[in-house]
């Protein structure tokens, strides 16, 4: 039997999913003798674009895409993924939501550019010049880079099969994923390959676990402020951990190392949008609502990883938008 | 012109009104109605400013005549919650808006709606 291929891209990432999937040791041995790496672009294999156009539509059996989409370069090769894969994976949480670095359509892409080559304190370039689409170099060669978009996420551009949280996701996940996957057992389409739980259902900390109530949060404090209590949950200490409405695959491994959870894995099953319910769930079990005006910041705590796919993301468009109207 | 639209999400019990109540008021009011006051999320609330609602009143039962024991305290928190959002993407926190009304008086609840739609219509 011929063996499956697979196909893997690294879009507007930071590379810690390949890393995540390094991270599978010995275990990564067995997967790739079982599959046949027709496109791990940029970082495993040398295979051109031009290569994987030429490859007939439908041919590689799976696909997977990691980081958001922020240029055309980026939307052309989604597209073109879609077009060669049976099955394609959003693989990682800024191909499913948007990541971390969706926060950037809070701010204009000259904004941004502005702030990286120009006002940094570090920043030195007395010309000012700043990156373009098109470049000419001694008046020859002309060098043309991709144009910035907004920050999209996969499902926003293409049709996708199936989701994997986690920034990047734990090993053990993607583990278990690769072997449904490889056996064919899969979940319907469209859905999150997730065991289902929350992170508070796993966490060492949950008060729950010790037959114990849990207990409505007194205060509100960053973690910058005082010391994180060693083995209590860190919600009642006042940290705002999002371990409640956020799958737990990654097996609570943020909390074990006493910082509280960020929300990377994904929403749990019928949450709609992540920063909403986020804060609903947190502002519910304040004790009293003065503490509300003490959340520093919400948009960059709960939307962390999923600002590109959420609702806000529309409506931050559609107020630009009248504006300039 | 279209008329503006103010949504109302409010607790079932705290209100029989209809559309006849409200026929004389210069907006288009649209009132969805929820178990309880404690079952509205964040997300229904901007579900209606997207919705193009110029602003939305959730309107639950007075403090401790809640049938749900906290269910309009949850949802004053929520809309609290909702307006730190609102406020950070550039809306006016304003449009969002928690009011306590009397269970079953739809008098009570019509002057409320009518207060915060002067509000919002002084806004434009």
């Amino acid at each position: 039997m011929a063996k499956p291929k697979l196909a893997y891209y690294l879009a507007g990432g930071c590379a810690g999913c390949d890393i995540a999937l390094l991270d599978l040791a010995d275990y990564l041995v067995d997967v790739l003798n079982a599959v046949e790496v027709v496109f791990f672009t940029p970082s495993l294999v040398d295979v051109k674009y031009k290569d994987f156009e030429a490859l007939p539509d439908g041919s590689v059996d799976v696909g997977f895409f990691s980081g958001n989409i922020r240029n055309k370069e980026h939307e052309h090769i989604a597209k073109l993924m879609r077009k060669k894969c049976k099955i394609l994976i959003a693989f990682g949480i800024c191909a499913c939501l948007g990541g971390i670095k969706g926060l950037v359509n809070l701010y204009n892409n000259q904004e941004l550019l502005e702030k990286a080559y120009k006002d940094t304190f570090s920043t030195d370039n007395p010309d000012g010049i700043l990156p373009s689409p098109k470049f000419i170099i001694d008046g020859k060669y002309e060098l043309e880079l991709p144009e910035l978009t907004e920050a999209k996420t996969l499902d926003q551009v293409v049709e996708v099969d199936y989701y994997i949280g986690g920034c990047p996701p734990h090993y053990n996940h993607i583990k278990k994923a690769l072997t449904a996957l490889l056996e064919g057992e899969l979940p319907p389409k469209g859905s999150w390959i997730t065991m289902g739980h929350a992170v508070c259902e796993v966490c060492p900390r949950n008060p729950v676990g010790r037959g114990e109530l849990k207990k409505p949060v007194k205060e509100v404090k960053r973690v910058i402020e005082g010391q994180l209590p060693e083995d209590m949950c860190l919600l009642e200490a006042g940290y705002l951990c999002l371990g409640p409405i956020t799958l737990g695959d990654c097996g609570a491994s943020c909390i074990k190392a006493n910082i509280p959870c960020r929300g990377c894995g994904g929403p749990i099953p019928g949450v709609k949008d992540f920063g909403l319910r986020a804060i609903s769930a947190i502002a519910s079990i304040l004790e009293n609502e003065e503490l509300i005006d003490k959340i520093v910041d919400p948009i960059h705590l709960f939307y962390r990883y999923s600002l590109a796919g959420s609702m806000l993301r529309k409506k931050i468009k559609k107020e630009t938008k009248n504006r300039e109207v | 012109m279209a008329k503006p639209k103010i949504a109302v999400l409010c607790c079932n019990y705290t209100n029989s009104a209809t559309d006849e109540d409200f026929k004389d008021f210069p907006c288009e009011i649209v009132i969805k109605r929820f178990p309880c006051s404690g079952s509205i999320e964040i997300v229904d609330i901007l579900k209606e400013f997207e919705d193009d609602a110029e602003g939305v009143l959730v309107c639950g039962c007075e403090k401790e005549k809640c049938h749900n024991k906290t269910g309009n305290l949850r949802a004053e928190k929520r809309v609290l919650g909702a307006k730190k959002y609102l406020e950070e993407i550039g809306i006016d926190p304003e449009r969002a808006q928690m009011a306590f009304v009397p269970r079953l008086d739809t008098g009570a609840f019509v002057e409320t709606v009518k207060d915060f739609v002067e509000k919002i219509l002084n806004k434009r």
